[in-house]
């Protein structure tokens, strides 16, 4: 198989040029306490802060068996939280309206986060396992203190969901409840030719940067409103689940750069498939069969960042005995098959993903309450 | 072409496509269609489909159809597997006489390899080479819509509208102009699903076999495929299945979803020559493509019949 020549190779040019050209930082938010729902900055080991949200239980929901379990909601990469607060598909509230007290937690390098100086924050050479072994803890602890529950449940959509398979394997494993994970692969084997395009030229990312995915989205967001259903747009979300004037939205207000170490560690498993740690030393796709917290796992037919099969591949390899995979397409039961985007913030989400979400959280939260 | 055409006196035969039966040599490739299905199935688009490419390309071209018979229809899988299957087979590597001889076979027919190499099975024939399209490889998940169609057939009645769109008809596009699934040929302006589907259930559908459709129900039920005594799993075929395979999965298709085709390639890829692909626009193909769409989609014979023509010269090349 071969990568992709023209419909790739001409949005891979102009990214590179981009990021060799602006340096690529993002702009950080100055006061991330104005924001909705912003609760409080946490401090992580490494001199990191990074931003909380909280969404407590709707008023009404108090006789609900599970009114007040906590939730922790972690977003993908290249975006924040409106990955998962996103007005009109809003898992945040939705699951507040179900008496569910909701936390959001965005990670370094959001533009929320405060880093420790200024160099780190230009060089962004941070990955996943700084976000589940620096950020996460800090966040988890904050959230068990100010909810006074031991247990949270983990709702992770893309990276999120990665995240979460990485902390219910790890010395965290004790504080997460159950694990919902939303389009998150267990390992990227069998990756399609655009994924094997972008690993390979990956080595062309200068060694320190941050991946200028926000500027780019805004740049080719007019993009959205005339060819909606264009090749590139179309391995991110399927069209007929996305209103573009929705997706012009998300693109201005939701998109983040992307650190290059990051990016590099995703090259890395797209070209060997196992989900492991920059270094090499930890094999997190390995480390599955350890999670024993009841988990959820769920897969967009048309999802072409994580398809299916790693989703199945969680599915085949997590350790727990109460684990559940869903499929949302066609043949499945939904009106049209989901892409990765859509998952969270398509059209028909709040219909025909939430309802799958909460009932399960319910179930769970309120047996562990009896 | 009618259907009994396909079964002679002594049960199912070959039917030369073309001018196949006229060609002194060459290689032959055998077309077998899924339940449910029609043989042509592989012939049916404007441009001659399936059949009519690889008959182009020089290979002599035989329909086959294991499913309507008598014996399948009371055997059920087992008697397919048992009796059937190696009966073509037989007959096919006649025909070809020193020629090699590759099996295709759309959905169920494409796991008739895998089942004929389980242990428990009498030898059989083996097919040198084969491509299986859509065919699932694991039956631990299926799909409600692939249910619903089971047992709207097991209860004797055709399955609606809604539920043969969501098995068999996914992926198909309505877009403008080239981008459009629909074949020149099949009725036009009434959207890609709905051209497909008046298309299928005039000339393509057939009843399939109430003993295959019963087995299938209670392979999604235990989780496996299981032969009626429950002592062979078909599926252990994979690890002693012969000769080069080529496995195309749909990327829409709820019948064979790429992840259950996919559960096949480890056990099969032991020591042999396998090739796996998906069907999607990911992978430069024209639509995300589904169960039929891959036999009947306009963009059919850009995708997935070159493919299965490379596949084969490849073989050819490096036998």
């Amino acid at each position: 198989m071969s990568g992709p020549s023209r419909p790739a190779a001409i949005p891979a040019a102009m990214l590179l040029a981009l990021c060799l050209v602006s340096g690529c930082s993002a702009h950080r938010i100055a006061r991330p306490d104005t924001l909705p729902d912003f609760h409080a900055m946490v401090a992580t080991d490494d001199g990191w802060q990074v931003a909380t949200f909280r969404v407590p239980p709707a008023p009404g929901t108090e006789a609900l068996a599970h009114h007040g379990t906590p939730v922790l909601l972690a977003h993908g990469t290249c975006v924040n939280r409106m990955n998962l607060s996103f007005d009109g598909s809003d898992i945040s509230r939705h699951l507040s309206r179900q008496g569910f007290d909701v936390w959001l937690t965005e990670y370094r390098g959001d533009r929320t986060s405060v880093p420790p100086d200024a160099r780190t924050w230009r060089q962004g050479d941070w990955d996943a396992d700084d976000i589940a072994g620096q950020d996460i803890p800090a966040v988890l602890a904050h959230v068990r203190e100010q909810t006074g529950h031991d247990q949270v449940y983990w709702l992770g959509h893309s990276l999120g969901g990665i995240l979460g398979y990485i902390v219910a394997q790890g010395p965290h494993a004790d504080s997460i409840a159950g694990l919902v994970a939303v389009g998150a692969p267990g390992a990227l084997y069998h990756p399609n030719d655009v994924a094997i395009f972008a690993a390979r030229h990956s080595t062309l990312l200068p060694p320190a940067t941050q991946l200028p995915t926000r500027p780019l989205t805004r740049a080719l967001a007019p993009t959205l409103r005339t060819h909606p259903d264009a090749y590139l747009l179309h391995l991110i979300f399927n069209v007929e689940n996305n209103r573009p004037e929705r997706l012009l939205e998300f693109a201005a207000h939701g998109m983040e750069n992307t650190a290059g170490g990051l990016t590099r560690q995703y090259a890395g498993w797209i070209r060997h498939g196992p989900l492991t740690s920059r270094d090499g030393s930890l094999d997190y796709s390995a480390g599955l069969p350890d999670i024993r917290a009841p988990a959820l796992l769920i897969a967009g037919r048309v999802d072409h960042i994580v398809p299916a099969w790693t989703v199945r591949y969680a599915y085949d390899h997590i350790g727990s005995e109460d684990k559940t995979e869903v499929i949302l397409g066609v043949g499945w039961g939904t009106r049209y098959d989901y892409g990765h985007g859509d998952l969270m913030v398509g059209d028909r989400a709040a219909e025909e993903v939430f309802p799958i979400i909460v009932d399960w959280l319910a179930t769970r939260a309120a047996s562990a309450e009896d | 072409m009618s259907a009994p055409a396909f079964a002679g006196d002594d049960g199912p035969r070959p039917v030369p496509h073309g001018n196949a039966a006229g060609a002194a040599s060459g290689p032959l490739v055998a077309l077998c269609p899924d339940i449910g299905e029609s043989a042509r199935v592989f012939t049916a688009r404007s441009d001659g489909g399936l059949a009519n490419t690889l008959e182009r390309a020089g290979y002599r071209v035989y329909l086959v159809d294991p499913w309507q018979n008598a014996e399948a229809d009371t055997g059920g899988f087992d008697a397919v597997v048992e009796d059937i299957y190696p009966a073509l087979l037989g007959q096919l590597a006649e025909i070809a006489g020193e020629a090699p001889v590759t099996w295709v076979g759309h959905g169920l027919c494409g796991m008739l390899p895998v089942a004929a190499a389980s242990a428990d099975v009498p030898a059989a024939p083996a097919a040198p080479r084969w491509v299986a399209l859509g065919t699932r490889l694991d039956y631990r998940f299926g799909a409600p819509a692939v249910r619903s169609w089971l047992a709207s057939h097991a209860r004797g009645e055709p399955p609606p509208y809604p539920v043969l769109r969501a098995t068999l008809l996914t992926g198909l596009r309505d877009a403008p102009g080239f981008r459009s699934s629909t074949d020149p040929g099949f009725p036009q302006g009434v959207g890609a699903a709905n051209a497909v589907r008046i298309v299928f259930e005039d000339q393509l559908m057939e009843d399939p076999p109430v003993a295959v459709v019963e087995d299938l129900i209670r392979w999604y039920e235990v989780g496996a495929p299981l032969a009626r005594d429950g002592r062979t799993h078909y599926l252990d075929g994979l690890t002693a299945c012969p000769g080069p395979v080529l496995l195309v999965a749909g990327c829409t298709d709820p019948i064979a979803p790429p992840e259950d085709v996919l559960a096949g390639l480890e056990p099969l890829a032991n020591g042999n020559d396998v090739s796996y692909r998906l069907l999607s626009r990911v992978n430069r193909h024209r639509e995300e493509y589904g169960h039929l769409g891959m036999l009947l989609s306009r963009h059919a014979r850009r995708d997935v019949d070159r493919l299965v023509l490379r596949w084969l010269r490849g073989r050819e090349q490096n036998p």
